[in-house]
């Protein structure tokens, strides 16, 4: 097949084809507004309202212009693995190894890793509705194919039938609240 | 939010079908009416994901983590420095030491706490009386299907005609498929 190179060269992916996160769109909506003199009540952006503790702060502090602030392990600095670790025998009194423990660029990147290490493509994945539009945007991205479920109340529980049969979207699946649920098909 | 009972159930489930599990942990520090579980106590098989953006106030320091069961701790490192090499050095050592600001963050939550009894009470003297639990995070996701069927919609109407901005929650334009719009909870003290 002949290919034309310079059309070749200006096409993006069809994997790239991905919605834009629209809580950004709403956001430059809102900005419009209040470039024109409005007023808005922003309530759009799941964002805290103020910055870093005080001794997050004050450790930076201490380092910028006295560190190389060279590259650290992949897997992240080993007395954060271990903090965190250790996060969880205090907060909810479960022993979690630190050599399981993998610092990420943000859930984002983690939710990058994990799917590209436990999904092939072609894999279904099921996901709570409604959720964080990413989860499916990354998932078309790397080629999953994706189930929806449904929004239901917390004391909803899913049976293995409805989950493991195989859906298609809108079709009734269960729902778990902020939960992905990965399914591969069965053998 | 799931119930640490769901949670279990689910899990059960996932293993005993050889489903794999990713628990989204994003929101834990933040929750307001149940208790919060880890999948990391239920199983050995589930990935965590989380992150100090949310409860940790450190959004743009652009850092999380994840627990994995041990046998993708080397995969995930192959990928990872392939991928990245290292997450930034100064948001793993501002990442450590916000464990210690614990009271600080706590306060915040608070803050949070409060707005979201404003939303809870106020909504349905708007008109919106529908909305899912609003268990933690810092969402409120409110049924709008009583004046649209499309979210997308309703969220620009909103924000043209009352200066709200809200954000969709789903784009189906379906009878039988509640619209969701998501409103949050910050600053709502300052501004209603």
């Amino acid at each position: 097949m002949m290919l034309d190179p310079a059309r070749k060269l200006m096409t993006p992916s069809a994997r790239s084809d991905v919605p834009p996160f629209m809580v950004m769109d709403v956001m430059a909506a809102a900005a419009r507004i209040e470039a024109a003199g409005g007023k808005v009540i922003h309530m759009e952006v799941g964002q805290p309202a103020v910055g870093a503790p005080s001794p997050a702060i004050a450790a930076v502090q201490a380092v910028l212009g006295k560190s190389a602030l060279g590259y650290t392990e992949t897997l992240g600095i080993p007395s954060l693995r271990a903090r965190i670790a250790r996060h969880y025998a205090e907060t909810y009194r479960v022993p979690v190894s630190a050599d399981r423990v993998i610092v990420t660029t943000g859930s984002s990147a983690g939710f990058i890793l994990a799917f590209l290490a436990m999904f092939e493509p072609g894999d279904r994945v099921a996901i709570a509705n409604p959720g964080y539009p990413p989860y499916r945007h990354i998932l078309t991205a790397l080629g999953a194919s994706r189930c929806c479920s449904r929004p239901t109340r917390r004391t909803a529980l899913p049976s293995p039938a409805r989950v493991c049969a195989p859906r298609t979207e809108g079709s009734r699946l269960p729902a778990c609240w902020s939960q992905v649920r990965p399914i591969r098909p069965a053998p | 939010m799931m119930t640490p009972d769901a949670l279990k159930t689910l899990i059960r489930v996932a293993d005993d079908e050889g489903i794999r599990f990713i628990s989204d942990e994003i929101y834990h520090g933040l929750d307001y009416a149940v208790p919060v579980e880890t999948a990391a106590r239920l199983s050995e098989n589930a990935v965590v994901i989380n992150s100090f953006s949310k409860y940790f106030c450190m959004t743009g320091w652009r850092i999380g983590w994840m627990v994995v069961p041990q046998a993708l701790v080397r995969p995930i490192d192959r990928l990872h420095g392939n991928l990245a090499i290292s997450v930034p050095t100064l948001s793993q050592i501002a990442a450590e030491a916000a464990f210690e600001g614990r009271a600080e963050l706590d306060a915040i939550k608070h803050g949070y706490e409060d707005n979201r009894k404003i939303l809870i009470e106020g909504l349905p003297k708007a008109g919106l009386s529908k909305f899912l639990p609003v268990d933690g995070a810092f969402y409120l996701y409110a049924d709008v299907s009583e004046f649209s069927n499309d979210s997308f919609d309703f969220a620009k109407r909103l924000l043209q005609e009352a200066h709200v901005a809200a954000t969709p929650g789903c784009r189906f334009r379906s009878h039988r498929r509640p619209a969701f719009c998501a409103l949050q909870l910050r600053r709502l003290d300052q501004q209603i």
